[in-house]
């Protein structure tokens, strides 16, 4: 208790000479606790109340995430790795040295990259690597776009505002697997499919759209749609509420200064906008780099299936690692791991790359 | 260019159906060159006015006219205005340079041939028109316009083709599309120099002082060479000097480029200081229009006598009877017009609109202080009076009186100490404040408060005194209901 300092009543003499009692001045953000004589207790000083309410979340996000990214980081650089029964712990390096005294499995662990190479030499993670690259590169400006433009379009209309949000709003209160067996539907192969039926007006011949037998694209091409889609509600909530803090006045401003409407959203909204989409792009690049759950939601998953005759034909980079994971081959864990820490660092890059790229035309 | 305006009116309906008319019937003229001054107290309408007249508001009803143009239902951008918002909405991510050249990005000419063009196509649509209405005189008529139209549009046609040939570099100038870098760059680096903010080009708005950031908006708003300029409160972000200086410069700005120009203040020191020509207004409604020193000297109404000068006029009651203006018990004036009959309509105006003009709880206390409002209203007036909603009840009352009170109005400074001056003053307090005395009192057996300001040499004259007597070189006598008399 060295460091408390005591506080009490003082007697403070102001300029004309007479005498006050003052209770002391409390700064807003203590530094320091200190006994507060009148009340009898000990006032906490602020960080520690910052720390104590932040516990809850450490704790979850200690178990969560912290330990789960050292854990596969472990895994990753042990060749041969294997969960050793009986080593009672699910720490990586703790099961590695109960490996090394298990003298009775003829698989030894040790420390190394075999895992990588392993990855690298797999023509599945290419794939996987392209499938995720693909789509990333289409799905990101395109959301981003539609977004931004229904976001501009919702937030000029007067009449039925509320209707059209909620209707742009109802895909994020929808579960992601229902909304792809919607898809399904939708996209069913042959000419009574509801889009089939559609592109049948303008004399279009059905096209087999998931079937095993598809063709890539078109895949890609329902994916994308059913990605947009998906995630498209909670950009555009991030775009109104960002349109609704600029002052109407730059567009009075923009409208005398005889801007089109085009010269406007490009020269006056985006930039002012900014800040929410590079928050949007950020977020969007990491979803669709993690991208997983629409594909098993388009082509099923019991047993998992990414499309194509042989279930992998999109399969992703969490797909790859998912599907390791669940395997029973030698060492596909350290595989799993290996893929998830290369994605990690994917992710990483890409972002820091967006931040760099952005610094000087993000207007805060 | 002259700008008319023409029993202009904007009503602004709520949202649960409530009526608010911001301006009403207003008419005024601003002279080709001139600077006119829209003077009046926060929300009596003025940016209403001014956003009509860039046509940013659709008027309710009522024309605007530019010249000889009627640019009413004319959209903002090719009105030719300049607008100096009231806190500048300088765009934040463009540098100084951008800004000002952002309405010069937005200029497209048109094509040489646009206007060939034009008269080809008007003269098709008069065909099929006079075709549907089966008038053959007419088609006649417009097929022969036609013919003329369109062997016009083939000779500047050839024209053209043939400057191409012989003179590439005035074809290069004919066909020009938009400005060029260049000459966005020198028009930027002129206006910067005419309001002085040419080191600052490159720099954001929120690196620049408030003064800087409204010199902005005024290079940005004349960029285009607008024909009419449209300031709103353009100072009113600025501290007491800054504000000095920079309406000298707008002042200087708008006489160097000649450019007529409306200026909203609700400052009447700073509109009688810049104006050629005052518009005052209130609640909507304009009160009078002239030249400053005739506003000050000649206010026609009340609320004009007391929104101008300062210190602010000195109001005292009066009373008319048997013809004579008495003040405390004496004959203050005597004149013809008090032998006259007053007929006219009393405007009682009681209710106000919540969080505007006045707070329910003001209007509450207001009315709380004031009973004998309510005495004479309807049940139903009442009760829409306690309704906060309402913007302004107005009872309208038809007198005709001969003797009855008034209200006099008398300048701090049209005041001269006479021993037989007609006007007793119970005084508080004599200040000498730098070259002057003030007197601070009240008129003998009156509650409101006067000030009166008279040279220093009277010091000795009035200084120890109880009451004193003042003698006004002009005053101002008014109806109750604000009407002036004399
Ligand atoms: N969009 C609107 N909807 C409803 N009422 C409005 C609207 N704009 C202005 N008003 C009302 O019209 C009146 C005049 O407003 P205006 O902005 O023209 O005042 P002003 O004279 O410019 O005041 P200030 O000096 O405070 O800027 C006010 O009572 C205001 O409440
Ligand atoms: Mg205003």
């Amino acid at each position: 208790m060295a460091n408390l300092k005591e506080r009490n009543e003082e007697v403070v003499v102001t300029a004309n000479g007479s005498a006050v009692l003052q209770t002391p001045y409390i700064d807003a953000v203590t530094n320091k606790g200190y006994l507060d004589v009148k009340q009898h207790k000990w006032i906490m000083p602020e960080w520690l109340k910052g720390w104590i309410a932040l516990i809850p979340a450490l704790i979850f996000l200690i178990v969560f995430m912290i330990y789960p990214i050292i854990n596969s980081f472990m895994i990753s650089f042990i060749n041969n790795f294997y969960w050793v029964g009986g080593s009672n712990s699910s720490l990586a390096i703790v099961n590695f040295i109960a490996s090394r005294a298990n003298t009775r499995s003829s698989i030894v662990q040790s420390f190394g990259i075999q895992n990588y190479v392993n990855i690298f030499k797999d023509q599945l993670f290419w794939q996987a690597l392209g499938n995720t690259g693909l789509i990333v590169i289409v799905e990101v400006p395109l959301t981003i776009l539609v977004g931004l433009i229904i976001a501009v379009c919702l937030h000029s209309i007067k009449p039925l505002q509320g209707f059209y949000q909620t209707v742009f709003f109802l895909p994020y209160v929808t579960n992601a697997i229902a909304l792809g067996m919607v898809f399904n539907v939708m996209f069913s192969d042959g000419s009574a499919g509801l889009f089939n039926t559609l592109i049948g007006w303008f004399g279009i011949n059905p096209v087999n759209w998931l079937g095993a037998s598809a063709s890539k694209w078109s895949m890609f091409f329902v994916i994308v749609v059913y990605s947009i889609w998906n995630g498209i509600a909670f950009k555009i909530l991030v775009f109104m509420s960002g349109l609704s803090t600029i002052d109407k006045q730059y567009y009075d401003a923009a409208r005398i200064d005889g801007a089109s409407k085009f010269t406007i959203f490009r020269r006056i909204t985006v930039p002012l906008l900014s800040p929410q989409i590079l928050y949007i792009t950020v977020t969007s690049f990491i979803g669709a780099a993690k991208s997983y759950s629409q594909i098993i939601a388009l082509f099923g998953a019991g047993p998992v299936n990414f499309g194509g005759t042989d279930g992998t034909r999109w399969i992703t980079i969490v797909g790859f690692i998912y599907k390791y994971m669940q395997s029973t081959q030698e060492s596909a864990l350290g595989r799993a791991a290996a893929g998830s820490v290369i994605l990690l660092i994917l992710i990483l890059l890409l972002t820091l790359v967006q931040f760099a790229v952005s610094k000087n035309r993000v207007h805060y | 260019m002259e700008v008319r305006i023409e029993h202009l009116t904007k009503s602004f309906i709520g949202k649960k159906g409530s009526k608010t008319t911001a301006v009403n019937d207003m008419s005024f003229v601003v002279p080709d060159g001139k600077l006119v001054g829209l003077l009046g107290p926060s929300g009596c309408g003025k940016s209403t006015t001014l956003y009509m007249i860039a046509g940013l508001h659709k008027p309710t009803d009522g024309h605007i006219w530019f010249g000889d143009e009627d640019v009413t239902n004319v959209p903002p951008e090719n009105r030719g205005i300049g607008l100096v918002f009231q806190n500048y909405a300088l765009y934040p991510h463009f540098s100084v340079k951008q800004n000002i050249t952002f309405p010069l990005d937005n200029v497209r000419f048109p094509s040489p041939l646009q206007a060939y063009k034009t008269r080809v196509n008007e003269a098709k649509s008069q065909i099929k028109k006079a075709q549907k209405a089966g008038d053959q005189e007419a088609l006649a008529l417009h097929e022969k316009e036609l013919a003329e139209a369109e062997e016009a549009l083939q000779k500047a046609t050839e024209e053209l083709e043939q400057i191409k040939v012989q003179d590439p570099e005035r074809y290069a100038q004919l066909t020009k599309k938009k400005l060029t870098k260049e000459e966005k760059d020198e028009i930027a680096h002129k206006m910067a120099r005419l309001v002085d903010i040419e080191p600052y080009l490159e720099r954001k708005p929120k690196e620049l002082s408030g003064g800087q950031q409204q010199r902005v908006a005024i290079a940005r708003a004349l960029a285009k060479s607008p024909r009419v300029l449209l300031l709103d409160e353009p100072l009113s972000n600025l501290d007491a000097r800054l504000r000095l200086q920079t309406r000298e410069e707008i002042r200087r700005i708008q006489k160097e480029t000649g450019i007529t120009t409306i200026f909203v203040t609700h400052d009447q020191e700073e509109a009688m200081s810049i104006s050629d020509v005052i518009v005052v207004m209130n609640f909507g409604v304009i009160q009078q229009i002239d030249e400053p020193q005739k506003v000050y000297d000649e206010p026609v109404n009340l609320f004009v006598a007391k929104f101008l000068g300062s210190p602010a006029i000195n109001i005292f009651d009066g009373e008319i009877k048997g013809g004579k203006l008495y003040v405390a018990g004496e004959v203050f004036d005597d004149d013809k017009v008090y032998k006259e009959e007053y007929h006219g309509v009393i405007h009682h105006e009681y209710a106000f609109v919540k969080g505007t003009r006045m707070t329910s709880e003001e209007y509450q206390a207001d009315l709380a202080a004031h009973p004998e409002r309510l005495e004479g209203l309807q049940p139903k007036e009442v009760k829409a009076l306690k309704n906060p909603e309402i913007e302004i009840v107005q009872e309208d009352e038809e007198v005709v009186k001969k003797d009855r009170l008034v209200k006099i109005g008398v300048r701090p400074e049209a005041f001269t100490y006479s021993k037989k001056g007609s006007l007793p003053i119970d005084v508080q307090f004599v200040q000498h404040v730098g070259r002057d005395v003030s007197v601070i009192g009240r008129v003998k057996g009156q509650e409101t408060g006067m000030k009166i300001i008279i040279p220093s040499e009277s010091w000795k004259d009035v200084v120890g005194q109880n009451e004193l007597r003042f003698e006004p070189k002009r005053f101002y006598v008014f109806e109750e209901s604000g009407e002036r008399i004399k």
